[in-house]
């Protein structure tokens, strides 16, 4: 019928036009107003980030919004005290040092606080691969983003040679990097190198509710235990996981570890009838730690594996 | 007192455009970092090509939070709430039935599919709306070829094509959640409720013109829409191009709740409730409802983002649904037993 | 001038089933033209082709010498208008609003409805008695007079020929008589061409110039009623034996059916019951079950107590519709009343044209018992004059005091306990 035809063509035209529209809009990219009339690429310096890509700044960043916990400790660690003042602002979850408590929130990466971010004017809002997403929203409000890492130990040195890079302090960067790093294998001397018999089996609990959660081999946790003399009963797998009881029970840990947060869901757990013949739950082993720090990849790594160290050389 | 508004429909007409305007402008001086409104008119007035360069343009943080960051949002609020609350009107004249809204056919359901496929597989950002749209359209069309009998647009068949599809769309996205990490079970989720944050002038020019196209489409055959209310027969023997009509208002009334819906994720209840009040205020006339609820839709969209955005930026459809759930509820206590209200 | 020619159309809904079969028709301008025919005959179906709203399959159609499948839907529209068996209407518009929408057809996509069209449709609404509805919600309104609304949209179309599809079925007699006559002077005042469907044989002839008997998707035959509903005609396509009468007064033709069944079984008692105007209730069915042989006069055709008496294969003494009870009729309602053992009146408005009722009961009854149903007083439902009707109802009264073989019931239902 002639009518059934003259439709099926409207109607694929009218999807054609409009999903050409959207490709050609999604790839141009976003058009901004240009409103202060900056000019944006005119940089006297280039800073790489851990993405490759090279921010341009006139000068070294006066004002820096830290957007995660990490940058803001390392940054905090790098900046001499009278230098502090050169970060602005940061997110609800940089809680450290005390200092960083007092500064502006901008949010936190569920919730971004952009007209706040804009507000306080910064040069340069730091941000890690989690959240590189957020680098797009960033520039289309006329912000220029700068990536860290922050997913493993070994990031902790880079990602401060690249905020000292930043920060136009390259040489005290490394310095700096150089001490953490020979402070960390002093402190791991006699564990890091462990036979597997050596070793103490050991669970950590990174999140206990409906589901319990583990951190496998490729995790920022696995390292530091790992370091400490800890077998991670659970390196087989990868990224962070959800376990079931059967498994746990089954691979026995000698010491459960878990964050502070976390101490009621996991006394809950422990005390449950099956966990009773766990060697960690007969023998008391169960220890918990600053759960900021065994999270961050930042500064006070040599803090966390230092308690991890003591921890395991405690158990036995 | 019934249909107040019906005799004075050009009064209403001008009195909720600048409802809408007001609504703006109020919204426009609301946010986390407090603009005083002076300044933000003199920002807006800067911008006018030859009588700006009167007013002083501010230039820096506030000028670009009011222009960039709240401006193209508050605009896109009213797009959406325009495009929306036509889709919805559209639907309910289509299916003779107060209780159409614009996604019966399907379009929510499979923007969220898309944008759920679109998330688990970690597809780069920016082409998520294309996918929500792509999902969208499809699961529409195929309802619609599902619901042609004969070269004819029957409208009950396509009712349950729709609820099939709905079902179906919503089961794999269902399957698509528990394949997920919570970092993107949260992202999926949250597109189901609809958010107006984040918006860019992109998203702006994209959405207008379509949002225009398709408006303009339902309101040209609205006339035949109101003859078509006494039954296809009928209508066909006023002479009336039936299932031209059909065709043309429901691939409009789809397309702009698919636009809309692919950048704000599903924002409910206002395609259904908003042509109701408006319904109540001009009567059924379709000539006269479609325009009003337009404007209706814009600022109650505006309203209802704005609580969202100081409320720590909760997902406006939460705040829709609850505006409108209890309206509803009222609408239907109130009208019980009467046709079509 | 010709208005409409058909020739062996061939339509339906399925290509598996032909409805029209073939179908020969034409009519000339100004005719009213009614169709009869039984259900399944296709008379909607021809409706529906003649509007293009149903195209046909084979055959041709002209409407005033052009070909319909040339015409777009506006150009029909603007020709023909058609009236349908009932409308639903889902939203509450207003009277006027759904009255104008018949100037559709003259409205090019972006007009709206002018100060003509409104005067148009003003004087549609006139013609149907509905200008005081204007302002009304459509659906506050009774079932009648929103049949008169959609006549109104339909005039508001300017047609050339109205098509009514069973328009009236659905209304009482009133409204039917309403409706039909606002048609009909349409038709002889400005030479409005009608195409009327009908169920019923007795509206059709009584209004249609000519009729159409369709019997299986065919024209079975086709002209005055006199020549068409003939008792051999009736019984081909319809199956029943009927009775055609014609009018005293007016000379129309009215058709009854017969059920002249003989009863083998030898009833109990005869009860004759003199009702009308649905009065007789659950009479019929309960004296029926209970095995009684009843007879019932005298009834108007299309009264609904004479449709009830049908169903039971009631014999009825009948009368042409909308007319006084004749002396041929009076004296077979006194041969029935004669032949009765009981005699039950119910409590139906007396009139001139029904006084001839109680006459009848008051001439013929004497020793056969009388049971008098008293819903209402007599008073209440006297329409004679100077209380004729009262007068004779309380003499007949008197009678039967005298003999005590007279029951007085407020129920119909207590009849059985005294028969």
């Amino acid at each position: 019928m002639k009518d059934r035809k003259m439709f099926m063509t409207l109607g694929i035209l009218v999807v054609v036009v409009l999903i050409s529209a959207l490709v050609i809009g999604a790839l141009t990219g976003r058009i901004t107003i240009d409103t202060d009339g900056e000019d944006e690429e005119n940089g006297e310096i280039v800073v790489e980030d851990a993405t490759g890509k090279e921010v341009q700044l006139e000068e070294p960043p006066e004002r820096i919004v830290s957007f995660m916990a990490s940058n803001t400790e390392l940054l905090f660690h790098l900046l001499e005290e009278d230098e502090q003042d050169r970060i602005v602002g940061v997110d609800d979850y940089s809680n450290y040092p005390a200092e960083a408590q007092d500064l502006p929130s901008v949010g936190d990466s569920f919730n971004v606080d952009y007209e706040k971010i804009i507000e306080l004017e910064p040069d340069v809002v730091v941000i890690n691969q989690a959240v590189s997403h957020l680098r797009g929203e960033l520039e289309d409000y006329g912000e220029k983003a700068f990536v860290t890492s922050g997913e493993s130990l070994d990031d902790v040195y880079s990602d401060m040679q690249l905020l000292g890079n930043l920060c136009g302090i390259p040489e005290k960067a490394e310095e700096k990097a150089d001490e953490l790093e020979e402070e960390m294998v002093e402190i791991t001397n006699e564990t890091k190198d462990l036979t597997e018999e050596e070793r103490v089996d050991t669970f950590y609990i990174s999140d206990a509710g409906n589901e319990i959660n583990t951190p496998g081999n490729d995790t920022f946790q696995d390292t530091l235990l790992t370091n400490a003399g800890a077998n991670n009963i659970f390196s087989d797998k990868q990224g962070w996981s959800n376990v079931g009881e059967e498994e746990i029970i089954d691979r026995e840990p000698e010491v459960i570890i878990a964050p502070e947060y976390l101490q009621i869901e996991v006394e809950e757990l422990t005390e449950k009838d099956s966990w009773g013949d766990i060697p960690a739950v007969e023998n008391d082993d169960i220890y918990y730690v600053d759960g900021d720090m065994i999270s961050r990849p930042g500064p006070r790594i040599v803090d966390i594996q230092e308690d991890l160290v003591n921890i395991l050389e405690g158990v036995e | 007192m019934t249909h107040p508004l019906k005799k004075h429909y050009k009064t209403s007409l001008t009195a909720f455009a600048l409802l809408t305007v007001a609504t703006a402008i109020i919204a426009l001086s609301l946010g986390s970092v407090s603009i005083p409104l002076r300044k933000i008119m003199e920002i807006l007035l800067s911008r006018i090509p030859l009588l700006g360069d009167h007013f002083p343009s501010h230039p820096g943080a506030h000028s670009t939070i009011i222009l960039d960051v709240r401006l193209p949002r508050i605009v896109l609020g009213i797009i959406a709430g325009i495009a929306l609350s036509v889709s919805g009107a559209s639907m309910q004249g289509v299916f003779k039935n107060p209780m159409a809204s614009p996604f019966i056919l399907g379009v929510s359901a499979g923007g969220v599919f898309g944008t759920a496929v679109g998330i688990f597989f970690g597809v780069w950002w920016p082409l998520l709306p294309l996918l929500a749209f792509i999902f969208a359209m499809g699961t529409t069309f195929t309802v619609f070829f599902l619901g042609r009998v004969r070269g004819h647009t029957d409208i009950t068949t396509l009712l349950l094509a729709g609820l099939a599809m709905n079902f179906f769309m919503t089961a794999l996205t269902s399957l698509i959640l528990f394949l997920s990490e919570p970092e993107d079970m949260l992202g999926i989720v949250a597109w189901t409720y609809g958010s107006l944050s984040g918006t860019v002038w992109n998203d702006v020019w994209i959405t207008l013109p379509v949002a225009l196209i398709g408006s303009v489409a339902v309101y040209a055959y609205a006339r035949d829409l109101n003859v078509m209310q006494t039954g296809e027969t009928s209508a066909k023997q006023l002479g009336i191009e039936v299932e031209k009509t059909k065709v043309i208002q429901l691939i409009a009334a789809s397309l702009l709740a698919a636009v809309v819906i692919s950048f704000t994720g599903v924002i409910g209840f206002v395609g259904l409730i908003i042509p109701h009040a408006a319904r109540l205020l001009v009567g059924p006339d379709h000539r006269k409802l479609i325009p009003i609820s337009a404007l209706l839709g814009g600022s109650f969209l505006i309203v209802c983002d704005t609580i969202a955005r100081m409320s720590g930026e909760i997902w406006v459809g939460v705040i829709t649904g609850l505006f409108g759930a209890p309206f509803f509820i009222y609408l239907l206590i109130k009208h019980r037993g009467e046709t079509g209200w | 001038m010709v208005m409409l020619e058909i020739d062996r159309l061939r339509a339906g809904y399925t290509r598996a089933e032909s409805v029209l079969k073939g179908l020969d028709f034409s009519m000339d301008e100004g005719e009213f033209i009614g169709v009869v025919g039984p259900n399944g005959s296709g008379k909607s179906t021809l409706l529906r082709a003649i509007t293009n709203v149903l195209k046909f399959w084979s055959g041709d159609m002209r409407l005033k010498e052009e070909h319909i499948t040339t015409l777009s839907r506006e150009q029909i529209a603007r020709s023909i208008a058609v009236v349908p068996q009932d409308t639903y209407i889902s939203f509450p518009y207003s009277v006027g609003e759904v009255v104008l929408m018949g100037r559709n057809p003259y409205l090019s996509r972006f007009e709206n409805y002018d100060k003509k069209d409104k005067k148009i449709a003003k004087r549609c609404m006139k013609m149907t008695s509905t200008l005081k509805f204007k302002d009304k919600r459509i659906n506050e309104l009774s079932g009648g007079e929103i049949q008169r609304v959609i006549v109104a949209r339909a005039l508001t179309q300017n047609p050339d020929l109205l098509l009514l599809d069973e328009a009236t079925s659905h209304l009482d007699i009133g409204h039917k008589k309403d409706i039909m006559d606002t048609v009909k002077k349409l038709n002889e005042n400005r030479g409005l061409s009608v195409i009327s469907v009908h169920h019923n044989l007795n509206l059709a002839a009584r209004y249609c110039e000519k009729i159409l008997i369709m019997d299986d998707g065919m024209d079975h035959s086709f002209g005055a009623p006199e020549k068409v509903l003939t008792r051999s005609n009736i019984k081909a396509v319809y199956g029943i034996d009927a009775e055609i009468h014609r009018h005293p007064v007016d000379g129309n033709l009215y058709v009854t059916t017969l059920d002249e069944r003989v009863n083998e079984e030898m009833k109990e008692k005869k009860v004759h019951v003199v009702c009308g105007g649905g009065s007789s209730s659950s009479l019929f069915k309960r004296l029926i079950e209970d095995g009684y042989e009843v007879t019932a006069g005298v009834l108007n055709v299309m009264d609904s107590d004479l449709e009830k008496a049908k169903n039971f294969d009631i014999r009825c003494v009948t009368e042409a519709p909308f007319s006084p009870i004749s002396e041929e009729s009076f004296e077979k309602n006194l041969k029935m009343i004669k032949e009765a053992d009981v005699i039950v009146l119910t409590d139906f408005p007396i009139g001139e044209g029904n006084i001839k009722n109680l006459e009848a009961i008051k001439q013929g009854i004497k020793d056969q018992k009388l049971i008098l149903i008293e819903r209402k007083n007599i008073e209440n439902r006297d329409y004679t004059e100077e209380g004729k009707g009262t007068k004779l109802y309380d003499e007949i009264i008197e009678e039967k005091k005298r003999r005590s073989d007279i029951q007085i019931l407020k129920r119909p239902e207590e009849v059985l306990e005294y028969i």
